[in-house]
Parts: structure tokens; C-alpha cells; sequence
């Protein structure tokens, strides 16, 4: 073979592997795992998006229960390290905040993206933009309730005050279109207006909380739903349920145990055999909540009323608690009649009504020291090396958006 | 062994040979003859895997009694050259008279540096060792393993070559190791180096023992202990490991090799007489470990309330227990390990077979191992310019693992953080009620591993001036991974997992390798004073993985545990493809064999790219002197006969994490009454612009040989910079995305120097002693993070530190009078988990020819440990002496151990902040093995019927010696796969185990 002959063959050899090799597509490749921004149709897939957003909001809504639950002493914490026992003293910092914030933002930020694609379509006006609309609505509120700031799409902090006009805003558009489709958006009109009348509340517009509350339809509840689905038990389940049961990580407080009231029952660790995370935090159980799938009640028309009572004075005070000792099989109320104290009774009520749905908090806020069941500050914890309770009235924006969002550096 | 089954051995060995050279018995021509004799070197022991070529002809290695044969020489004169790792060249002239054998013998003599030995990694094609202007570190395998044998491929490397760090995953049966080749260079890609088997790439993941790609202490998992699968590897199926170990050498591996290469080169048959060889060894394996006292005061209140503990006892009493010494939970363990192989053929057709198994059982109950390994390669010459390699191996192993230690079902938090006044209760001194050593046993983690690594290999030379090749290979594995939760009804777990789970994985891995390389040689001038050499060629990768899983909730029974057989039951898929292309070229010009210029370009392409990023190019230059050649400096530097400089730069990356330039939705399903439906979640906003870290690295150095190489000295410095980093830019928590962005972004150096001295001390007939010395420094340091700001703690990535940092609130002073520690008033360094220095000796002393002592002795300096086992068992769970008797504490102790602390202006800090008095200096010294090996003399291995036979008993990880404060400071807390690299803090894990093992090798 003359070397020109193997030159030739060689080159050819050559440009065969690069035609072969260099193929065109050859570096195409599926990505199955994931969904490809550029594949979702924000038109056509707007239920799915808006019911996803919702998701959202109720995934991380179950870990603000729980956790707002601790904070304020509807539950003790059975966590071994810091972030749940400071969260127990009311010392929670700006380090243990983010992931709270993470899910409820994440909510949000779907839900404003599906209101985009939305916006100037016939999709506008839909059952999905209402319930778009009170997810983010419900976000503001939840972020006015347990926040002392907050931050949206990276921008400016947000003081309480602007954070409840925010909710308003956004549960108003929701209460709109729920109100124009009739008898399909009544739940969401309804569950807009319970938000709005806690919005209103918390920003001290009494007489305007008192006309969303009482235009709540009767009998009105909104459950957050939940199923027992073992893939996406943390995404689908009742997080409550999931606190207690898998991970050992929240009881009920004493205050709360054995007691008579149908409102909270619970069930005792010899009976559940519940474990706790730190070995030492008797695990009583809720017994409302003992599933995955045990729904989370968000509005309701009993809110409502109780929102209408708070604005209406001590007399309609009285009037809702002997409704709800009365409903509960409780004795009559014998206490004192006096404003203050019908105000505690009243808290207490609304806590036993309400037990662990995430209401907590907005009374904390409001309430702070007239609120029943709370430990006083400067109690000694009840496990070692933990700070004794502390006066903590919010959770601290998370150092992550505070070190990541231009507007804070 | 008995007469009666040597005899049966015999006779199927000759069966096999007989097989074997079947091909053979035809193709005898009568015009050639035989070469045949033996290669001995140090102390005049025979030399195992020599090369001996018949310059022009062929070559065949020796047999382990040192013999070679190669036949079918033609009549003539030949020149006769032998080489092997560690020894220098010999060449002999001999005439080979037709239908005789002609016996040639080579006593070789030691080479501190050798610089006529082939490496093939880091360069086209083989290449001599002085033609390289980066160094590639060559590892004697097959000497090894006769010298000081190892189990598994975390021992082979384990202080072998300097700037090759390997920590092993802790005591764990199967736990994988952690390798790192001059230092760490990457925060969110893979450290560890890619590896090559023969040519062709292979699966060396580091995943979870139970079930992969699910964080750490999930109940599908198995915590954070993870099994790589180059543990798959026989050591004795290797001849030699080379390793490439950074980008100035690595540049044509591609856009991945940043991390360095290692190119495991197994064992090839050799033609002549049907040889085997039959190693057995026993291990025996120990703890080497006192777990810590748990520790308890019996308050008042207790001793009132009756408690079991404290019955009888005075107040405040301290009482101690230690879950794991009183229920005799450390066992001693055990390895067996048994491997055949064989070699044999023709000139024609070269076979090598290997058999090996090994069944090991931990010190920890249920923690197993199987392994069985089968290996062939053949190589069959078609025509003098044309031959075929074959390479076929299989792999069948079976892991299984308690759960690690630090998780709650785990044999160390269980015991550790157990407390003695629960004894005679529920929990009876460990962590959860009912949870004794038999319910942690019972959980099963278990992997079955099937491998099957096919390769061909084409070399043909067309013409004398060019040669090419062309290798095809696969390597599969195919996975089987079990959870087992057992279902109880005494309530040893969480609740949720009482009623029994199940989890069952099955992954499929592919890649596939297509690597073709051609030579054009030339020579020019005078007596070929100028050679040429253009190397090119292209490479193909392709990798891709798909996995399935089911779990299964609630057992009726735990026999009856298939997934269908619970309660409830879900399963999932993922996949995840990549492929890479790359074109490669080399010129080399080398001028009288003694000076050489080198330069490369490597055009990579690989799917995990952006959009928007196209080919990248990665260039290389670099230049080889040999000094010592020169007639001017023989004539001036008598002491010094060798010395060789040389000089290289090359540029490596790293490939982005496949999907993740991609704008992404997660596919997560929503709730409805009793059912979930179809839903989407922002996952990664993306990023087309995704481009693959990018590593530069120059590095200089020389060999030099002194006193007639007597002693040989090799030095490397190397300053690597990896830019285009890859991070996750910190989006605002407010802006929604479960993800955060890769972006090209930052740098990292590394850099430091090498140095191996090899030195001959005596060699007096039978009598002869090596010495070893190698040592390597480490600087490195995250030089820019772009836009991004510090993040982490502990550990901390931070501009102007080395990657993975300690940071904490410093403890300043103690002010008793005040009753506080005084702290920084910020986070402070305090010291990296990288050692900057290692160093390590290996001595091999040869006493009359039949007994060899090895030993090696080696360190690590500078890295800081954090012993959060401590932390937790002090400040979380207070179950140290320490913790739960503060007041015998002076307050000097006391202070700075529990607080409280405040800083300089009397703020009080919360003590997470302050992890001070959990750190110590992790520097250490370990002395890791000793080996004692005995050659039985000829005679009687003859009487044996063998024609070598010798027995090996020694020792690892046999002493340390530390100011560490934990329990090791070599633990790594997690190892299950990337997100793990940086973790190495002690948490609950036991050290390494010390081994004591007998290994016999009869080679017929």
C-alpha cells in the first residue's frame, strides 16, 4: 500500500467518524423528570395550574398551623435542635424562618403566574382566577399574620399594614369574579370574604370587617384537602398529621390534653404509642387530625361570626360564647362580665374552635397578652439549654431574603 | 489442600491449558525457536508482570516464579529488552537457533525513576514515560498485592501516590471511600476522578445503599453511608493503575476530567504454558472502637417517682451506661476471599481468566458482603499489523447495611444518645422504647449488583508510519435496592413505619464508550534525530440511567414482604440521559529521544450544556527534557545519573448537572377529596448559558536519579485554577422557585507541591531494603464567588478559605465573675477539612531471599475535625459526663463548653452559634500496615507441586496517634452520593476497623 493510498483512506476514515459522530441530533437528549417551561400552556393548563397553586398553599399552609401552633402554645415542640424549641420560647430567628416562607411564596408566586397568563383573556373572570386570587390573597394574609416583614418577587419589605392592604386587594378581585359566576364561585366568594374580613380585622377596619363577615353565607366552610399518597406524602398529606405521626416532632400542649370539650380531642401516648423526636416530650395526639388525609379547615362562616362578634363588642362576645359552650356540651360561661374579661373567654373560645388551623397567630398579634394558653415570657423551658420564653410577637423575614433580594442590601 | 484435590486441580488445569492452547498446536513453525528464562530483581526475588520484548517481535510478562517464555521466534539475532514498574530497562542480544530454546535470564536492577516505562493515560496512545510533560503517577498493582495485599480498591490507593487522598466511608461493611486528586476543585459538581477500565469509561457512583437520589436519614435510604461501585473491582485482576491527576495531563479526557483520571489496567493473558495462580485470604476484623458512656442524674423527683434507674440511690447521684458494650452488639468480623485465574495461549491467541469471590461480615450486626467477580480477556492477532482485545467481566455483588449510625434507627444514635435512666423501662438505656440491637438488626438495607463490562479493541498498523485503534465498550450495571422496615407490633419505630414498609428500587446503568485514535509517526533527519508524532482521533460517551421504584406501606406479614403484598403502594420513575462527543488531537516532536514538545487540543460538545453554549475547546502545551542525556551534563554532574525536567499546562472542565440549564416544572401532583390529580410547581428558572466548569493547570517538575538510582527523586508543583464555577445563585426566597439557578460563576485554586523519594538503602544478596517517602502539600482556596455571598457555616464556602470551611463565633475569653464565655462578635474561621500535608513512608525489607516485611506509616496535617457526636450527646441530648454534671466542671471548663455566651458588647448569643469547643486539630499520624511475607523456598513449593508459594500475614490501620477529640479523625459522616462530598464532621460513626488477615498465594 503506497503511503497517498493509506493518506486517503485515513482521511476518509476520518470523515466518516466526524459525519457519524457529529450527527446532528446526536446531543439531543429527553429529560423526562421534568416538565420543560416552554410545554406548558398557561391558557390550557390554567386549572391545573391554579389547583396546583392552591396545592401550594395548602402543603405549606399545614406547616404554618403546626408551627404557628407551637408559637403559640397550642403545641410543644419534640424537636432534639434549636429552630422547634425556639420556636416553643418565641425566640425564633431570621436563620429558621426560610423554609415557611419558601412555601408559602412558592404558592404565590404560581398563582400570580397563572393570573398573567390570565389577565385580558375570557380566563380572567373564571372559577380558576378566583381561586388564583385567593391563594395569593390568603398568602398576604398568612404572610401579615405570622410575618413581622415580608418580601414579594424580590422586591421592597413589606410592613404588616401593607401586606393586609395587599390581601385585600387581592381577596377583593377573587370575591369579585366569585360573585359574578353565581352559585359556581360562591365558595370562593365566600372564602374570599372570610379573608377579607380577617384582613380588615387585623388592619383595624372594624365596620368593614363586620360587612364581610356577616355577608358570608350560612354554613359556609372551605377545607384545604389532603390525601394519603406515599410519594408525595410531605406535598399531599396533612402535614399536621405527618408532624406527629412520622416525624415525632409537635404534641399537644398540657393545656390541651384529656380535655372534655368535643372541640379538641386527643389521645394519650400510651394509647397512640407516638414517638417523640427528643425522647422526652409525651406525645399526645389530635384526633381531629389523624390522618394524611384528614382535611384543614381555612374559612368558614363560625370564623366569620367570630370576626363579627370581635367587631361588635363584648355583648355579641357573650352571645357567641354561650352559642359555642352551648354547641360544645360546656356549662354555662359563670366568669366575669367585665370587657376583659369576656375578651379572654372569647380568645378562648375561638382557640378551642379553632385548635391548630392556623388562626392563632392573627389573635396573637392582636392580643398578644390577653391571649389564653400562652406561657409567660420568662418561664424556664422545659428542656435544657434553651432560653426561657421569650416575648416574640412574629417570625423574622429569613436571612435569605434579606442576604438575596437587591432591595435589602 | 489434599493430594486428592491437588490431583483433580491438576487435571482441570490441564484440561484448561489444554483449551487454551489449543489454537496453538498447528501454528508451531519450524524456522523459529524459544525464548525462555527469568526475570529476578531486588534480593534476587523472581519479578512478577515483567515485560519482556523481543525487540520486533513480540513480547510476553513473567509468571509470578518470574519466568517468561516467548516462542516462535525466528532464527536470528534478537535484542531482548525488559522492563517493568520500579526497575531499569535491560536490554540483552540473543541468537535463537530454529526448534531450539535458548535461555536468557535478567537480573534487574532498581530504578528510583524510570523513565523508559509506558503510560497510556494522558496521552494518545502509548507513550514512554520521558516523552511526558505532565506526570502521570504509575501504580504496581500486581506487585501490590504480593507485597502488602489489599481487599479493596479504597486500600490499593490509600496513601499510594502523593496528591491522591483517600479517606475510607467508615466502618461500615461496603461503605464506599472518597477520593480526592489534588484537592477539591468543585462546590456543586463531583470530585471524585473519573475512571477508566482498559480504555473504556466506567461506573464509579457513589449512591446510597438502599435507595439513590434521596437526601440523607430518609426512610429510603440507609442514612448517609453510601457503596461506590469501584468497590466492584477484584485488586487482583489489576496490573497496574495510572493516574492522571489534573488538567495538564487530563486535557484529552474531555469537558469531565477536571477531577483527574484513573485508568485501571487489568491483567492480560500471555502465551506459553497454561500459568495460574490461586490467592486465599482470611480477614480478621475488628472494631477498634469504645463507644462513649451515656451518662444520667437520678434527681430527687426521679428517685421519688420510683424510677427503676435511681431505685436506692442519693440524689443526684450519676449513673453511666453504655448500650452497645452491655448488650455485646461489636461483633468481630470476618473476610474470605478466595481467587483463581489463569493465563495461557499462543502467539496468535492470549487468554486470561479470573475467578474470584469474597464474603465479608462486619463488626456491626447485619452488615454483609458478597462478591463474585469473573474476568476474561483475550487478545488474538489476526496478522502482525492487526489484533483484537477482548475484555469481558462480570460482577455479582451482594451489600447489605444496617442503617448508618446517625440515624434514629441506626446502631450509634441509638446507643448514643440512649439515656441510663431509662434502664429497666421501655427503652432500657437506648434512644426508643423496644429498640434494641435484634429491632435494629432486623432492618435490612440491601443492594444486588449485576455488572457486565464487554470491550473491544482494535489496533491495526496499516502502514509503518501509522497505527490506530479503535475501542468499543459498555459498562452495565443493573441494581437491585431493598428497604426493609419490618412490621411490629411492639412499636420499635415511628409510628408510620410500625406497620412495615417495603421499598424496592431497580436502576439500569449504561455507558458506553467509542474511542478511536490514530497515529502518523515520522521520522526526520539524520538517524531519525527529529520524530513526529500527530495523534487524533474522537471520543463518545454515553451515559444514561433509568430507575424504577415501588414502596409498600403496611405488611400483613414479614415474610410476606413483595411490594404487592402491603397495604398500600406507590412507585415512581426517573431517567436521565447524557452524552458527550469530543475531537482530539496531539503532535509531539521529540528530537533524539531525549527532548520533546507536546502539544494538544481537545473540542468538546456534551448535552448537559446550555443552549446557547456551543463546542468548547480545551487546549494543552507542554515540554520533557532529559537532562541527564546530554553529553554536557554527564560530563559536569557525576552523582546525578539521571534527571529529567518538565513542563505542562493544560485546561479540563467539568460537565454541568444534566437538566439543569433547562427552565423547569416540577410534574407534583394536587390533592382532591380521596385522590390526587395531574399538578406543576416551579422547579429551576434555567440557565441556556450553562457552560462546564472550566480547570487550568500548569505544572513543573523533574526526576532525578542519584547514586546510580540508587535514589530517585521525583518533585511536581502545580497551581490549578477551576473557573466558570458552577453555583446555585441565591434567588430571593420571595421570587418562588423550588430551585435555584446554576450559574457559571467563581473560582478555586489548588495548588502545592509533590515530592516521592524512592531509595534503594541496601541490596546485599538475598538481602535488600526500599524505602519510600512521599509527601504533597495542598493550598486551596475559593478565590472568587462572584455576586454570591458567603454561604453556610459549618461547612462554609467563603472567599479567601479553602472550600468546605469551619466558621464559628470564636470563644475570646471566659469571664467568671460574669458567669459567661465571651464570643467574637462574628462568625470566624477556624480551619479547613482539607489536610494542606501528607505525607506517608513505605518500607519494604527483604531478609535471605524468603521473608518480606512491608510497612507504612503515614499522615495527614492541617485539616480540623468537629466532633457533633459530642455537640449532640452534650448540648441536644445531654448525655455526656460533661453535660449532665456541670457543676463538676470548674468554670473555665464549664463556660466555654455550655455557656452562656455573649458577645463583646454583652448581647447574648444563642449557643448553635458557638460550635468552638467541638473543634480540634485533626491531625494525625496512623500506622497503616504491616506485612509479613514468606516465600516458601523452591524446594518445597516444587514438592508443593507449585512453582511459587507464599503466605502473607498482616495488619491495618494498626496505631494512631492524634490530638483529634472524636473518636477519628479520617470519619466521614456522609457518604451517599455528590450532595455528601463536603461532609466529614463525626456524627454518630463509628472509625475505621483495624485488620489482621492471612493470605496465601500458589502460583502452578
Amino acid at each position: 500500500m503506497t503511503n497517498r493510498k493509506t493518506l486517503r483512506r485515513i482521511g476518509a476514515g476520518i470523515a466518516a467518524l466526524l459525519a457519524v459522530s457529529g450527527c446532528g441530533n446526536f446531543l439531543e437528549v429527553e429529560y423526562p423528570n421534568v416538565v420543560s417551561a416552554a410545554d406548558v400552556d398557561p391558557l390550557a393548563d390554567a386549572t391545573t395550574l391554579s389547583v396546583s397553586a392552591l396545592q401550594d398553599f395548602a402543603s405549606s399552609y399545614g406547616t404554618w398551623a403546626v408551627f404557628g401552633g407551637i408559637f403559640t402554645g397550642e403545641l410543644y415542640s419534640a424537636d432534639v435542635n434549636s429552630p422547634g424549641n425556639l420556636m416553643s420560647v418565641r425566640q425564633v430567628d431570621e436563620t429558621a424562618t426560610n423554609g415557611y416562607f419558601a412555601s408559602m411564596s412558592r404558592a404565590r408566586v404560581l398563582a400570580t403566574k397563572v393570573l398573567s397568563s390570565l389577565d385580558g383573556t375570557s380566563g380572567a373572570s373564571s372559577v380558576n382566577a378566583a381561586r388564583a386570587w385567593n391563594v395569593t390573597g390568603y398568602a398576604f394574609l398568612n404572610f401579615a399574620d405570622y410575618f413581622c416583614s415580608a418580601a414579594v418577587d424580590g422586591g421592597p419589605e413589606l410592613t404588616t399594614t401593607m401586606m393586609l392592604d395587599s390581601a385585600v386587594v387581592n381577596l377583593t378581585k377573587a370575591a369579585d369574579i366569585g360573585t359574578a359566576l353565581g352559585a359556581t364561585g360562591a365558595a370562593m366568594k365566600d372564602l374570599a370574604l372570610v379573608g377579607r374580613a380577617r384582613a380588615h380585622l387585623a388592619a383595624g377596619r372594624k365596620p368593614q370587617a363586620l360587612a364581610d363577615a356577616q355577608a358570608v353565607s350560612a354554613n359556609f366552610r372551605f377545607d384545604l384537602v389532603y390525601v394519603n399518597d406515599l410519594t408525595n406524602i410531605t406535598r399531599l398529606g396533612n402535614i399536621i398529621w405527618h408532624q406527629f405521626f412520622n416525624i415525632g416532632n409537635a404534641a399537644v400542649a398540657p393545656p390541651f390534653q384529656n380535655l372534655s370539650d368535643p372541640r379538641v380531642q386527643t389521645t394519650s401516648p400510651a394509647v397512640n404509642r407516638l414517638r417523640p423526636m427528643d425522647g422526652v416530650t409525651d406525645m399526645w395526639s389530635i384526633n381531629k387530625f389523624n390522618s394524611y388525609a384528614a382535611p384543614i379547615r381555612l374559612a368558614s362562616k363560625l370564623e366569620a361570626d367570630y370576626i363579627a362578634a370581635e367587631v361588635q363588642g363584648t355583648t355579641a362576645m357573650l352571645a357567641l360564647i354561650a352559642s359555642r359552650r352551648s354547641a360544645n356540651a360546656q356549662s354555662a360561661y359563670t366568669g366575669a362580665t367585665d370587657d376583659a374579661s369576656v375578651l379572654v373567654e372569647f380568645l378562648r373560645q375561638k382557640t378551642l374552635d379553632f385548635y391548630v388551623e392556623g388562626k392563632r397567630m392573627g389573635d396573637y398579634r392582636r392580643y398578644p397578652t390577653q391571649l389564653p394558653f400562652l406561657v409567660p415570657s420568662g418561664t424556664v423551658y422545659r428542656k435544657p439549654n434553651v432560653p426561657p420564653y421569650g416575648n416574640g410577637r412574629c417570625w423574622p423575614l429569613p436571612i435569605q431574603e434579606r442576604t438575596n433580594n437587591p432591595n435589602f442590601r | 489442600m489434599g493430594r486428592r484435590t491437588v490431583t483433580k486441580f491438576r487435571r482441570w488445569s490441564a484440561l484448561l491449558c489444554a483449551l487454551l492452547a489449543l489454537p496453538s498446536a498447528a501454528i508451531v513453525a519450524q524456522t523459529t525457536g524459544t525464548i525462555r528464562g527469568t526475570v529476578t530483581g531486588s534480593a534476587q526475588q523472581p519479578l512478577f508482570g515483567a515485560r519482556v520484548d523481543v525487540v520486533g517481535v513480540r513480547g510476553e510478562r513473567s509468571s509470578a516464579s518470574g519466568v517468561y517464555v516467548v516462542t516462535a521466534v525466528p532464527a536470528g539475532t534478537h535484542t531482548v529488552r525488559a522492563q517493568t514498574i520500579g526497575y531499569s530497562t535491560m536490554e540483552k542480544s540473543v541468537t535463537v537457533t530454529a526448534g531450539q530454546t535458548v535461555t536468557l535470564d535478567f537480573a534487574m536492577t532498581q530504578a528510583a525513576v524510570n523513565l523508559n516505562e509506558i503510560v497510556v493515560t494522558g496521552t494518545a496512545g502509548q507513550q514512554t514515560r520521558r516523552s511526558q510533560p505532565a506526570q502521570v503517577a504509575v501504580l504496581n498493582t500486581e506487585e501490590m498485592m504480593r507485597l502488602s495485599p489489599k481487599s479493596g480498591m479504597a486500600g490499593v490507593l490509600q496513601s499510594a501516590l502523593p496528591g491522591v487522598s483517600v479517606t475510607q466511608g467508615g466502618a461500615t461493611t461496603g461503605a464506599a471511600q472518597r477520593i480526592r486528586i489534588r484537592g477539591a476543585s468543585s462546590i456543586s459538581l463531583s470530585n471524585e476522578p473519573l475512571i477508566f477500565i482498559d480504555g473504556v469509561r466506567a461506573d464509579s457512583r457513589i449512591l446510597s445503599s438502599a435507595r439513590p437520589g434521596v437526601g440523607s436519614g430518609s426512610k429510603t435510604n440507609a442514612g448517609g453511608q453510601g457503596v461506590s461501585r469501584l468497590n466492584d473491582l477484584n485488586p487482583d485482576d489489576i496490573a497496574s493503575i495510572e493516574v492522571v491527576k489534573g488538567p495538564a495531563a487530563a486535557t484529552l479526557y474531555g469537558a469531565d476530567a477536571s477531577a483527574g483520571v484513573i485508568q485501571i489496567i487489568t491483567k492480560q493473558g500471555q502465551a506459553g504454558a497454561f500459568r495460574q495462580s490461586l490467592v486465599t485470604q482470611l480477614d480478621n476484623i475488628d472494631a477498634n472502637w469504645t463507644p462513649p458512656d451515656n451518662y444520667g442524674l437520678c434527681t430527687q423527683a426521679l428517685i421519688t417517682a420510683n424510677t427503676p434507674a435511681c431505685a436506692g440511690l442519693t440524689p443526684n447521684t450519676i449513673i453511666k451506661d453504655n448500650p452497645l458494650l452491655r448488650d455485646n452488639v461489636l461483633q468481630t468480623g470476618r473476610l474470605q476471599q478466595v481467587n483463581w485465574s489463569g493465563s495461557g495461549g499462543t502467539e496468535t491467541l492470549k487468554n486470561f481468566i479470573s475467578v474470584g469471590g469474597q464474603g465479608e461480615s462486619g463488626v456491626l450486626p447485619s452488615s454483609q458482603l458478597r462478591r463474585y467477580t469473573l474476568r476474561t480477556n483475550s487478545t488474538w492477532t489476526l496478522k502482525p499489523n492487526l489484533s483484537l482485545n477482548f475484555g469481558i467481566s462480570y460482577f455479582n455483588n451482594y451489600n447489605k447495611q444496617p442503617d448508618d449510625n446517625h440515624s434514629a434507627y441506626g446502631y450509634g444514635a441509638g446507643a448514643g444518645i440512649g439515656s441510663p435512666l431509662t434502664l429497666g423501662q421501655a427503652a432500657n438505656g437506648w434512644f426508643a422504647a423496644r429498640r434494641f440491637s435484634p429491632q435494629i438488626a432486623s432492618i435490612r438495607n440491601e443492594i444486588t449488583n449485576n455488572r457486565f463490562t464487554p470491550k473491544v479493541e482494535v489496533n491495526h498498523q496499516p502502514a509503518s508510519w501509522f497505527n490506530h485503534r479503535l475501542v468499543v465498550g459498555m459498562d452495565y450495571s443493573g441494581e437491585q435496592r431493598m428497604k426493609l422496615v419490618p412490621k411490629n407490633d411492639s412499636g420499635y419505630w415511628a409510628a408510620s413505619d410500625n406497620p412495615g414498609l417495603v421499598n424496592q428500587t431497580r436502576i439500569n446503568n449504561r455507558l458506553m464508550t467509542f474511542d478511536y485514535l490514530g497515529h502518523i509517526t515520522n521520522s526526520l533527519g539524520d538517524e531519525g534525530k527529529w520524530v513526529s508524532d500527530l495523534a487524533f482521533g474522537t471520543q463518545v460517551i454515553v451515559s444514561n440511567t433509568d430507575l424504577l421504584f415501588a414502596n409498600g406501606l403496611g405488611l400483613a406479614t414479614n415474610s410476606a414482604r413483595v411490594i404487592s403484598a402491603s397495604a398500600q403502594t406507590v412507585g415512581g420513575e426517573a431517567f436521565e440521559e447524557t452524552r458527550s462527543i469530543g475531537y482530539l488531537s496531539q503532535w509531539q516532536l521529540a528530537y533524539r529521544n531525549r527532548v520533546f514538545f507536546q502539544t494538544g487540543l481537545r473540542a468538546d460538545r456534551n448535552s448537559a450544556f446550555g443552549d446557547k453554549v456551543g463546542t468548547i475547546y480545551l487546549p494543552k502545551v507542554g515540554a520533557s527534557w532529559v537532562l541527564s542525556e546530554e553529553g554536557f551534563f554527564r560530563d559536569r554532574v557525576s552523582a546525578m545519573n539521571l534527571l529529567r525536567l518538565r513542563a505542562a499546562y493544560g485546561v479540563t472542565g467539568r460537565a454541568p448537572i444534566v437538566g439543569t440549564s433547562l427552565e423547569t416544572w416540577a410534574p407534583t401532583p394536587a390533592a382532591q377529596t380521596g385522590s390526587s390529580i395531574p399538578g406543576l410547581d416551579l422547579l429551576n428558572p434555567g440557565n441556556p448559558d450553562l457552560r462546564p466548569e472550566r480547570g487550568s493547570e500548569y505544572e513543573i517538575g523533574f526526576e532525578a536519579g542519584f547514586l546510580n538510582d540508587r535514589i530517585g527523586l521525583e518533585f511536581t508543583h502545580f497551581n490549578k485554577t477551576t473557573k466558570d464555577l458552577i453555583l446555585q445563585r441565591q434567588l430571593p426566597t420571595s421570587v418562588g422557585y423550588a430551585q435555584n439557578p446554576y450559574v457559571n460563576i467563581g473560582s478555586v485554586t489548588n495548588r502545592g507541591i509533590e515530592t516521592t523519594v524512592n531509595a534503594q538503602v541496601f541490596n546485599r544478596g538475598r538481602n535488600a531494603l526500599d524505602l519510600r517517602v512521599s509527601m504533597s502539600t495542598l493550598h486551596n482556596e475559593l478565590t472568587s464567588l462572584g455576586d454570591i455571598p458567603a454561604f453556610g457555616t459549618s461547612p462554609r464556602f467563603a472567599e479567601g478559605y479553602p472550600l468546605s470551611s469551619f466558621f464559628t463565633r470564636r470563644i475570646s475569653s471566659v469571664d467568671v465573675a460574669r458567669n459567661v464565655a465571651v464570643v467574637s462578635d462574628s462568625l470566624v474561621y477556624k480551619g479547613t477539612i482539607f489536610p494542606k500535608r501528607e505525607a506517608s513512608v513505605f518500607a519494604n525489607l527483604t531478609l535471605l531471599g524468603s521473608w518480606r516485611i512491608t510497612a507504612q506509616v503515614d499522615g495527614k496535617f492541617g485539616a480540623t475535625g468537629k466532633d457533633e457526636t459530642f455537640q449532640y450527646r452534650t448540648r441536644s441530648v445531654v448525655r455526656t459526663r460533661e453535660a449532665v454534671n456541670p457543676a463538676a466542671l470548674t468554670p473555665e471548663q464549664r463556660l466555654p463548653l455550655l455557656g452562656p455566651y455573649v458577645d463583646s458588647k454583652g448581647a447574648v448569643v444563642a449557643p448553635a452559634l458557638v460550635e468552638d469547643p467541638f473543634f480540634s486539630s485533626a491531625d494525625f499520624v496512623r500506622f497503616r500496615e504491616l506485612a509479613l511475607t514468606y516465600t516458601v523456598p523452591s524446594s518445597v513449593a516444587r514438592r508443593m507441586r507449585t512453582s511459587r508459594a507464599t503466605l502473607t500475614f498482616g495488619g491495618r490501620n494498626l496505631g494512631l496517634w492524634t490530638n483529634y477529640s472524636g473518636n477519628d479523625p479520617e470519619t466521614i459522616s456522609d457518604n451517599a452520593g455528590p450532595g455528601d462530598q463536603f461532609a466529614t464532621t463525626e456524627f454518630f460513626n463509628m472509625p475505621p476497623t483495624r485488620r489482621f488477615y492471612l493470605r496465601l498465594s500458589l502460583d502452578y
